[in-house]
């Protein structure tokens, strides 16, 4: 995302251009107010980040070419809003980081149309499609693929979607193709896939049911439940098997310590079970006491990360090849720590306060594997409208722990919100 | 001639059997449905409320619901104020979802995290207390110079967001004057009073100020800037729906 070399003085312009775009914004919006079935609602969002480069991992020899311990200062419009039939979410920024340069995009969240014929209601375009129940992690969301784990909350980018839905007081019906026209070849997010959810309110849960035919990883069957037993008491659960598992997968040379190219590659593989339960307790307090825990068959298992641990000591160990080359590798395998879920079980404990004005929360993730966790704490404010939120994480455990590896060994940020 | 201590005393004890004596002609049931008609005008209402949230005597939040409501205890709220802009809660008699903007999916709730935001979502999507609550006490009582009835109510279902409102309403007209609310563990969390006036030239409760027993600073001062009659079709009272952009009248 980050440019680097780019003078200050296109850091000015960008700034200029976002607050032209919200000059803009402001004098729609009053003109929008006269334009019946018409919305829009924009957001000014400021952020700072300051991160921490991790001297203990492995692959500290690449912390510059992975951008760890760089703080990053981000400016924000977010926009979201319908005309008609036509709904539309997106967002420009200008961010800038030290070391590196000022980076000024913009992207379209979603568009799409909304329509409807008879008893069913069609949509057509790029659309945000969130499923499931769970919070850290959701096996039923096939569609939009939510990364659960961002310290920073992201506007989400829809998928390119037409759906069929069918509604009625209790049931619920959605027929989804997801990334028409795309290739056969893509991927995970991207895949051409055809997907169902059923959902029915029953008297003791909500029913959730899930089929799902990919291009690429074929049948996929799931469902899940949520259900209030008692005044403060919620519990939930989801699972899903897969005929054929997208896995992120690492092939070394053999002959050579390093590689040329990324040995990463993503691979469709064997079948695969995902699996989640949880529960909330929320007191009259306004406290609120989160657990889950899940299985992810997709994620490494601990004989991949013991030949990910080797690998990265055979680089660091191969004196015969320049700095940068080592360097370069080692950057290669921190591709292995982006994935959703680093371990196949976890835990994520959670507990906040609901208050009006001063929300805290805390959360902790347990990968039991290897001991590592990850500790998140943050607090925010709301006012009338501006809100400001900070916060920080830092990785625990023992340090070959996987989350103990990450370039960076912690983060924190605040965040100023002024929507309109 | 009525100058008399005694004579006084005698004619508002008269004053107060009367009442009393009307007060049991009519059920408590009875009586708690003409309150209800203070606030909850037709079976299928669309009503606007704004909300104030006071700390210390000064405004702190400004906040701006839009309710549908309908029989069977169903109602659906969309938050309208930029702070809270998407935020839908759907009660559904004993079962609630709220849906975040951000995340466009449904999330069930318990009945607890109703209390959580800057007004109980029950307290701006509950108009109706008969469908809610069942008289078990009935007194005649005394509020200020008004002759009122004093109401114990409980909750029928225990999803409702007070397990018991101590409620006082105007005995001839059923006016809601004032209540207590208390939660599961029988604490009292807030204090109520109601205050009337002319809405489409029927007299109608206008402003509702809560002031909170836990956190005593705080006034939450909620205003029915209108109600009217509407149907929301019955597709918005199932949660799926409301990720769709439809529901955003």
């Amino acid at each position: 995302m980050v440019q680097p070399d780019v003078p200050h003085a296109q850091h000015r312009h960008a700034m200029k251009a976002l607050i032209a775009l919200s000059a803009a914004l402001l004098s729609s919006a009053a003109n929008a107010a006269d334009w019946p079935d018409t919305t829009l609602d924009w957001t000014l969002r400021a952020q700072a980040e300051a991160r921490s480069a991790n001297p203990d991992s492995a692959l500290a020899p690449a912390a510059t070419l992975l951008g760890a311990g760089r703080d990053c200062g981000t400016g924000e419009v977010r926009l979201r809003g319908r005309v008609g039939h036509i709904g539309f979410a997106g967002q420009a920024w200008a961010a800038s980081c030290d070391p590196g340069g000022v980076d000024r995009d913009g992207r379209v969240d979603e568009l799409f149309w909304e329509g409807e014929a008879g008893p069913l209601h069609f949509t057509l375009g790029k659309k945000v499609v969130s499923w499931d129940v769970g919070f850290g992690f959701r096996p039923l969301d096939v569609v939009q693929r939510e990364n659960r784990r961002a310290l920073i909350d992201q506007q989400l980018e829809g998928v390119p979607v037409v759906m069929v839905e069918h509604f009625s007081s209790r049931v619920a019906s959605t027929l989804v193709f997801a990334n028409p026209g795309h290739s056969d070849e893509a991927l995970r997010r991207d895949e051409q896939a055809l997907a169902w959810r059923g959902f029915a309110q029953l008297p003791v849960a909500d029913l959730h049911l899930l089929a799902r035919w990919g291009a690429q990883e074929r049948a996929s069957l799931g469902a899940g439940f949520s259900s209030v037993p008692f005044d403060s008491l919620e519990v939930h659960g989801s699972s899903r098997w897969g005929q054929r598992a997208t896995r992120l997968v690492g092939t070394w040379p053999a002959e050579t310590p390093l590689a040329t190219t990324t040995p990463w590659r993503d691979q469709v593989g064997s079948a695969f079970w995902q699996t989640l339960v949880g529960t909330q307790w929320t007191g009259e307090n306004k406290i609120s006491v989160l657990a889950e825990a899940w299985y992810d068959g997709t994620a490494p298992s601990e004989s991949e990360w013991d030949a990910w641990r080797t690998r990265n000591a055979a680089i660091s160990g191969f004196a015969y090849a320049p700095a940068i080359a080592r360097a370069g590798n080692l950057a290669w395998n921190a591709q292995a720590l982006g994935q959703v879920n680093l371990h196949r079980t976890n835990l994520l404990l959670r507990a906040a306060y609901g208050g009006d004005t001063w929300q805290p929360e805390i959360d902790w993730l347990l990968t039991p594997a290897d001991g590592g966790s990850v500790l998140s704490a943050a607090l925010a404010w709301q006012g009338d409208r501006l809100r400001i939120e900070a916060g920080v994480r830092t990785y625990l455990g023992p340090s070959d722990a996987i989350y103990r590896q990450l370039p960076d060994r912690g983060n924190a940020y605040v965040i100023a919100t002024l929507p309109f | 001639m009525f100058e008399s201590p005694s004579v006084r005393r005698a004619l508002l004890l008269t004053t107060l059997l009367l009442c009393a004596g009307a007060a049991q002609a009519e059920t408590p049931e009875a009586l708690l449905k003409r309150a209800d008609a203070w606030r909850l005008s037709a079976d299928n209402m669309k009503v606007e409320t704004r909300i104030e949230v006071m700390k210390n005597g000064a405004l702190e939040k400004e906040r701006d619901y839009l309710v549908f409501l309908r029989p069977g205890r169903e109602s659906l709220v969309l938050m309208q104020s930029p702070a809270e802009k998407g935020q839908k809660v759907l009660m559904k008699a004993d079962d609630f979802w709220m849906i975040l903007p951000g995340s466009q999916r449904p999330i069930r709730i318990t009945p607890t995290q109703k209390l959580i935001g800057d007004a109980a979502a029950g307290d701006v999507a509950t108009l109706s207390w008969s469908e809610d609550y069942a008289p078990s006490q009935v007194e005649a009582d005394k509020c200020d110079s008004v002759a009122c009835t004093h109401l114990t109510l409980k909750a029928k279902q225990a999803s409702v967001t007070y397990a018991r409102i101590e409620l006082w309403v105007d005995t001839k007209s059923a006016q809601p004057l004032k209540a207590d609310l208390y939660v599961v563990s029988e604490k009292l969390a807030k204090r109520a009073s109601f205050e009337a006036g002319t809405v489409s030239g029927k007299p109608q409760v206008t402003r509702m100020i809560i002031d909170d027993e836990i956190l005593t600073n705080r006034r939450t001062v909620l205003h029915y800037r209108s109600r009217t009659a509407y149907e929301a079709p019955e597709a918005w009272f199932n949660p799926m729906y409301l990720t769709r952009n439809t529901v955003t009248p």
